[in-house]
């Protein structure tokens, strides 16, 4: 415990320190910026997750982001902790192409081509000798409940409070004459507006916690090839998988997921490749920064099936920054063994 | 409140000329774009509406005989107040005034908010091209 612990926090504070969120002075708000954050779970990345032996292959919808970045493996085989062995970078292009120019119109013809994601990941695969995984990864959310710009009884709302702080500026003059500022009475009237538009879009306690189990569907699909050495020199290709999970609300405490994923890999230098198709349901209960899950998870291979039994859980330490675990047994058909599996992981995401 | 003034020259027999707000980063909100004259109260023109479905607002201003010269004078004033939906708080808004295709000039204000509602007020005076 003591050792999950300080890997846990060397995690934490490796992860802060490369992200510095700025806050402003809004005269409007004793809101910071760090409290307006939709901080939902940081979603694994399909390059993170096809270089990880994790013993889930369930791949998490969640909600678009920027940027997000997910690192693993932190001990080396004397139980020390080590610099993470897997790293994996998740942006979406489109946002990142359209930038400053997107509109909210242009946003909501298309919203699956901005949620879209592209990854890539690396891996030490073996440190003596230098051999590295790479991977990419796509993702697109077909569906998200919890994007707010498709959100249209939200976004009717904050627009109604925005077009009657439009509407009080207006009645503040010519500014050729010297008009243009509000009264006293009218900046009150307009604080007030402001404050409701904050409410509504970043309630920490209601927004988030109405939106963490949304709706959601996504498909994935992420190509892993091994090198030799640390260069990536002689790239061999080695796992192609696609992943489709559904996931489905239980009111304001749980969410469900159904979830499929399709392997054909191989392990290198063999020439032929084996397939493995894995279903799998989660159940989660919880709330947004504390939740808890149980997994069921059947594999159909061409080598043996197996059958995956795991519980685990998320915990939101600090914005952005995440941990999960998860831990419990896999059952093969080969000799009809049974493997007692765990994973930990620490996620950010802005 | 971020305030920024801008000058576009524009030509007295050119073609028409038009202002255009862009509100980015897929922001919702609610505007209102307003020609005013120096010796009037009320504004020429006066278009409101939010962001939302609809394209990028654009007005196109008064002529008077085949020319602009009226407008020598004006102001174009946008009353932008931005529903920050950018899960990083960024904004984005540009006004800007063409001329036969031409930019005229073009006014971004551009920022991260430290809350949900930004308001902004990009404006640009408009000036006749003496040359």
């Amino acid at each position: 415990m003591m050792r999950l612990l300080t890997t846990a926090l060397c995690a934490s504070l490796l992860v802060l320190t490369q992200s510095p969120v700025q806050s402003q002075n809004f005269s409007d708000s004793t809101l910071t910026l760090k409290q307006l954050l939709q901080d939902y779970a940081v979603p694994d990345a399909p390059a993170f997750t096809i270089l990880q032996e994790a013993p889930s292959t369930i791949l998490r919808p969640a909600s678009v982001r920027m940027l997000a970045v997910a690192v693993s493996d932190f001990l080396g085989t004397d139980a020390q902790v080590t610099l993470p062995s897997t790293f994996a970078l998740e942006v979406s292009p489109a946002l990142l192409i359209a930038g400053n120019d997107l509109t909210l119109a242009e946003y909501r013809d298309a919203p699956w081509m901005y949620r879209m994601r592209v990854s890539v990941g690396t891996k030490r695969e073996n440190p003596q000798t230098g051999a590295t995984g790479l991977a990419v990864g796509l993702r697109i959310p077909l569906i998200d409940k919890a994007d707010l710009r498709t959100n249209d009884a939200v976004i009717d709302q904050v627009n109604g409070y925005a077009m009657q702080i439009v509407n009080i500026r207006k009645n503040t003059g010519n500014p050729l004459q010297g008009g243009g500022q509000p009264t006293p009475a009218q900046q009150t009237s307009i604080d007030s507006l402001r404050s409701l538009i904050n409410t509504t879009l970043s309630n920490p306690a209601g927004a988030q916690d109405s939106l963490w189990n949304s709706m959601a569907f996504d498909l994935a699909f992420a190509l892993g090839a091994s090198s030799p050495d640390s260069l990536g020199k002689n790239l061999q290709l080695d796992n192609i998988s696609a992943w489709a999970t559904f996931a489905w609300p239980l009111g304001s405490w749980g969410q469900v997921f159904i979830a499929g994923h399709y392997q054909n890999s191989r392990a290198l230098p063999a020439t032929e490749y084996t397939s493995k198709f894995n279903g799998a349901t989660r159940f989660y209960i919880g709330t947004n920064s504390v939740k808890t899950y149980v997994e069921a998870q059947a594999s159909i291979a061409d080598m043996a099936n197996a059958l995956l039994l795991t519980g685990g859980a998320e915990v939101r330490l600090y914005d952005g920054l995440w941990l999960e675990f998860n831990a419990g047994a896999d059952v093969t058909e080969v000799n009809n063994a049974t493997n007692l599996v765990s994973s930990f992981r620490v996620k950010f995401g802005t | 409140m971020s305030d920024t003034r801008k000058t576009a020259l524009f030509q007295a027999g050119g073609g028409p000329i038009s202002a255009t707000l862009i509100n980015g980063q897929a922001n919702g909100g609610a505007y209102a774009i307003r020609l005013w004259d120096k010796n009037s109260a009320d504004p020429l023109i006066d278009l409101s509406g939010e962001f939302k479905d609809d394209p990028a607002p654009v007005v196109k201003l008064p002529r008077e005989a085949n020319s602009n010269s009226i407008n020598d004078g004006r102001l174009l004033d946008a009353i932008v107040e931005v529903a920050v939906l950018a899960a990083d708080g960024q904004y984005s808004v540009e006004f800007k005034v063409e001329q036969d295709g031409n930019l005229l000039a073009s006014v971004s204000q551009q920022g991260q908010a430290a809350g949900k509602s930004q308001p902004l007020r990009p404006q640009i005076l408009l000036k006749e091209d003496a040359q």
